[in-house]
């Protein structure tokens, strides 16, 4: 069984006359301990994906349509109420900005120890001692000084690690991890992306890591899922698909990627820009911008398999099926 | 060799971190006695961790902070404190950079206007500038929230190359956007280098941006220059690895 299961997510942004289409059928499966890498561009609804797994869609944004398995549960029938049982306990997220994560007016072991609390019955001082422990985990020096202090005397990557401390204190069985590492310098990169990769192979902890960056999908996802305007257009194992890309726009995410061409030769780029979603336009949702486009390109094309555990939707994939 | 364009010579730079009432001052050495020279038409890349000063001598190289110590000098002669209009800067939030109340026209003629290059009508100067960096000159009358992200990048360079300096200095220009747009800023900055004459420091963390577009390459660590290299020869770097993993 996944852990993780999600069938056809459809998320419209507005009113209900003309609503932008953000995410159209995403379906997604992630098994015990596997990262899945969701990349695309800004836009392109990776970041409402992840939002409503969480159950965390609010006005204008709203979820149409699809269903979404967690631990063998429908989450997508639950009451609020009961969601946010599930929230910080089974799914836990981690955002860009940790302080979206993180009170600004509270002690980190406050911060910790209520959500510690908030689900499960454990008294003050064993909770506390389990937050020292996880800061511990998380790579933070001096913990026990670090629980009391506030957010603002943290340096960026320390918030970061205190923010997923905050998220796996509670052993989700999935983390949805959406650009942790963006605000980052390289170094603490490396260092974060390690200590995710660590702790899932302790835990088994399922992880949906959403980033634009192909470089952090492929040194970490086990598979990928490429979004172009709100639909999946490719997926398979990372190193299949980063290798020998069956999507045009996948092929062109990866041009565009400084050291694919000589030092000082341009950059391979696409003309125009995504296409506007209210409404979506008709057929392929990249037919405008690819290089590889024919007047066959007016229909929508399937998502269709393009090698072992490999899909694809497009008529002309650069990888044909064995 | 000849006579560098630009010249940076020991700039050191501290700041004052103000503990709280009665408390030690204690100082911040952001820069260390560094020295930079650049020759007219090179590219050179400063890559470094958060912390390293690359943003602090961006800031003083393009005379918008006045070093604690250290001289500029400009073609040989010794520059006084303070911005001049050979010497530009792209920022890395363009929206942040550009006033949110001021149309794109505005944005891009008022340096030059001050600066003498635009007498009366700006419209044919503002097209033309827009055009250079591949905008259509529609855009002009639009405010800044009205733009792209793509299209922001695009106006900062725009702005910063409106009063036709030499020297452009690039602050993480390419660090908040996607990797086509990216692409396609990266390209730009090239192409203007080849058509302009135009020498760039350009500032980042992502080195494989900087192998891209530099010929040399200085590595900062603790307010110091600790290296450098021909941008091909940086591969050994620990930061390298790092970035690669």
């Amino acid at each position: 069984m996944s852990v993780l299961d999600v069938k056809d997510l459809t998320i419209h942004i507005g009113d209900t006359k003309s609503p932008a289409h953000a995410v159209d059928s995403v379906s997604l499966h992630i098994e015990r301990g596997e990262v899945v890498a969701l990349v695309g561009e800004s836009g392109s609804g990776k970041t409402l994906t992840g939002l409503a797994i969480a159950g965390l869609l609010d006005p204008p944004l709203r979820r149409v349509g699809g269903e979404i398995t967690l631990l063998g549960e429908d989450l997508s029938a639950l009451p609020e109420r009961q969601l946010r049982r599930r929230r910080g306990d089974r799914l836990a997220m981690v955002f860009q900005d940790p302080m979206a994560t993180l009170n600004p007016v509270l002690r980190i072991e406050t911060q910790l120890v209520e959500t510690i609390r908030a689900h499960r019955n454990v008294g003050r001082s064993a909770a506390r001692d389990e937050a020292l422990a996880m800061l511990d985990e998380v790579g933070i020096t001096f913990p026990a000084q670090r629980l009391r202090a506030y957010p603002h005397e943290l340096s960026g990557g320390m918030r970061q690690r205190v923010a997923i401390a905050a998220a796996l204190i509670n052993q989700p069985a999935l983390l949805i991890a959406d650009e942790p590492t963006t605000a980052l310098d390289v170094t603490l990169q490396a260092q974060i992306l390690a200590l995710i990769d660590q702790y899932r192979r302790d835990h088994g902890t399922a992880v949906l890591w959403i980033t634009h960056d192909l470089g952090v999908a492929a040194g970490f996802a086990d598979r990928v899922l490429v979004m172009y305007a709100g639909q999946i257009v490719e997926s398979g194992p990372c190193a299949r698909v980063l290798h020998a890309p069956a999507h045009p726009y996948t092929a062109a995410l990866l041009g565009a990627i400084p050291g694919s061409v000589p030092p000082g030769t341009p950059l391979a780029t696409l003309p125009g820009q995504p296409p506007s979603l209210s409404p979506p336009p008709e057929g392929c949702r990249f037919r405008a911008r690819c290089p590889r486009a024919e007047a066959a390109c007016i229909a929508a094309p399937p998502q269709v398999a393009a090698g072992e555990a490999r899909t694809v939707r497009c008529f002309f994939p650069l990888v044909t099926p064995p | 060799m000849n006579e560098p364009l630009f010249h940076a010579r020991n700039i050191s730079q501290s700041y004052i971190l103000a503990n709280g009432w009665r408390q030690r001052r204690s100082t911040l050495q952001a820069l260390d006695d560094v020295s930079l020279a650049l020759h007219a038409g090179e590219a050179v890349g400063i890559v470094g961790e958060s912390g390293s000063g690359k943003s602090t001598l961006a800031r003083i190289i393009a005379g918008l902070l006045p070093p604690t110590a250290g001289e500029r000098f400009w073609q040989g002669q010794r520059l006084p404190d303070g911005p001049r209009d050979g010497i530009q800067m792209v920022f890395q939030d363009a929206a942040s950079a550009l006033n949110p109340r001021a149309r794109v026209a505005e944005l891009i003629a008022e340096a030059p206007r001050i600066h003498g290059l635009i007498t009366g009508d700006e419209s044919d100067f503002v097209a033309t500038q827009l055009s250079r960096v591949g905008l259509d000159p529609q855009l002009a009358q639009r405010y800044p929230h009205q733009l792209s992200g793509g299209q922001r990048a695009r106006v900062g360079i725009a702005r910063a190359l409106a009063v036709k300096p030499q020297l452009l200095v690039c602050d993480e220009a390419v660090a908040a956007l996607d990797v086509l747009i990216q692409a396609q800023i990266l390209n730009l900055l090239q192409q203007l280098r080849r058509e302009l004459g135009l020498t760039l420091l350009f500032i980042s963390h992502d080195l494989g941006v900087v192998r891209h577009l530099c010929e040399r390459v200085v590595v900062m660590h603790h307010g110091r220059i600790v290296e450098t290299a021909a941008a091909g020869q940086l591969v050994g770097l620990p930061q390298a690895s790092l970035s690669r993993s």
